[in-house]
């Protein structure tokens, strides 16, 4: 039976301590974000949600929403304003 | 602290969302303005974030009700597309439809005028040939090789000694007919029939017609 010394491992295989960790704190940032995505008007929140989380272009979001390229900038540059200042407000004053 | 004035240019400056020439004063500005480089990075690290948070739990209750009502925008988009398609197409048909009737009609008229222009022509020769005196005058025709040489006023369309005078305020029935049609009539009575003096009195009333004989010196 072929063996591997434990360093040789992959360290994807391995139990990191800092897993559950990790874990709690992915959750945590997805309901911060989910808040503060709560917080926008309904046409930021579309731009933000399909530009950014999403991944697809304006031109993209543009055809998606049936409006033009710069009203979609538009609401896109109010929603990640307002998405951020939520964001820091509720980290405590920022990171 | 950021310049208030630029945070909305910052926030699409991070995605490459702003216009090359906004983008370059910008970045110059950028260059010198630490409170702007500072809001940039978060920006760009909270975008960072969501992308990686969107494959974790963004996509069940948020994700799912805006891409609900995003693909319910598309739909109905689509339908109003269609109805406006098919409606842009009756407009076509429309549109053609009166196109080919103004062909239509123009070419009737073309037709209609080349065919009353020669008639025209014989009036407007016609008319010169008969142009009608004053009352009480009489003018003398140029002689011509086929007919004598004699005294008219006006060469009538048939024999006048026929023909009633128009009682007072009615019209005759040269009158009704049009002015072509009479002048053509006319030169051809002018051929055919004996030259025919009419004298013209001051009383519209009583005209004076006198029939050359020929045939009896």
């Amino acid at each position: 039976v072929p063996t591997a010394p434990l360093d040789d491992a992959a360290p994807a295989t391995l139990a990191r301590p800092g897993d559950q960790e990790s874990r709690l704190d992915v959750a945590d940032r997805t309901r911060l974000v989910r808040q503060a995505l709560r917080r926008l008007s309904d046409k930021e929140r579309e731009a933000v949600v399909l530009r950014d989380i999403e991944g697809l272009s304006t031109a993209q979001t543009a055809r998606s929403l049936g409006c033009l390229e710069v009203t979609v900038r538009s609401h896109l540059s109010r929603g990640r304003l307002k998405l951020q200042a939520a964001i820091e407000l509720a980290e405590g004053g920022g990171r | 602290m950021s310049c208030g004035r630029r945070e909305r240019s910052v926030a699409l400056w991070i995605s490459n969302d702003l216009p090359a020439r906004r983008a370059a004063r910008l970045e110059a500005h950028l260059a010198s303005c630490n409170g702007c480089r500072a809001l940039a990075e978060r920006l760009r690290a909270s975008r960072e974030e969501f992308s990686a948070l969107a494959d974790a739990a963004l996509d069940g209750e948020t994700l799912g009700a805006v891409r609900r009502e995003v693909l319910s925008r598309v739909r109905d988009g689509g339908l109003q597309a269609a109805v406006t398609k098919g409606r842009r197409a009756v407009r076509l048909r429309w549109a053609a439809a009166t196109a080919v009737a103004i062909l239509v009609i123009a070419f009737a008229g073309e037709v209609g005028f080349r065919r009353a222009k020669p008639a025209d022509g014989v009036a407007a020769q016609a008319g010169r040939a008969t142009a009608s005196p004053a009352p009480g005058t009489v003018t003398q025709t140029p002689p011509t090789p086929s007919a004598p040489s004699v005294m008219t006023a006006e060469v009538p369309a048939r024999v006048p000694a026929l023909e009633a005078p128009p009682a007072p305020g009615t019209r005759s029935r040269h009158a009704q007919k049009p002015a072509a049609a009479l002048a053509l009539e006319r030169v051809v009575a002018a051929e055919e029939q004996p030259p025919v003096i009419k004298l013209l009195t001051d009383d519209p009333d009583v005209v004076i017609y006198l029939v050359a004989d020929e045939t009896k010196g």
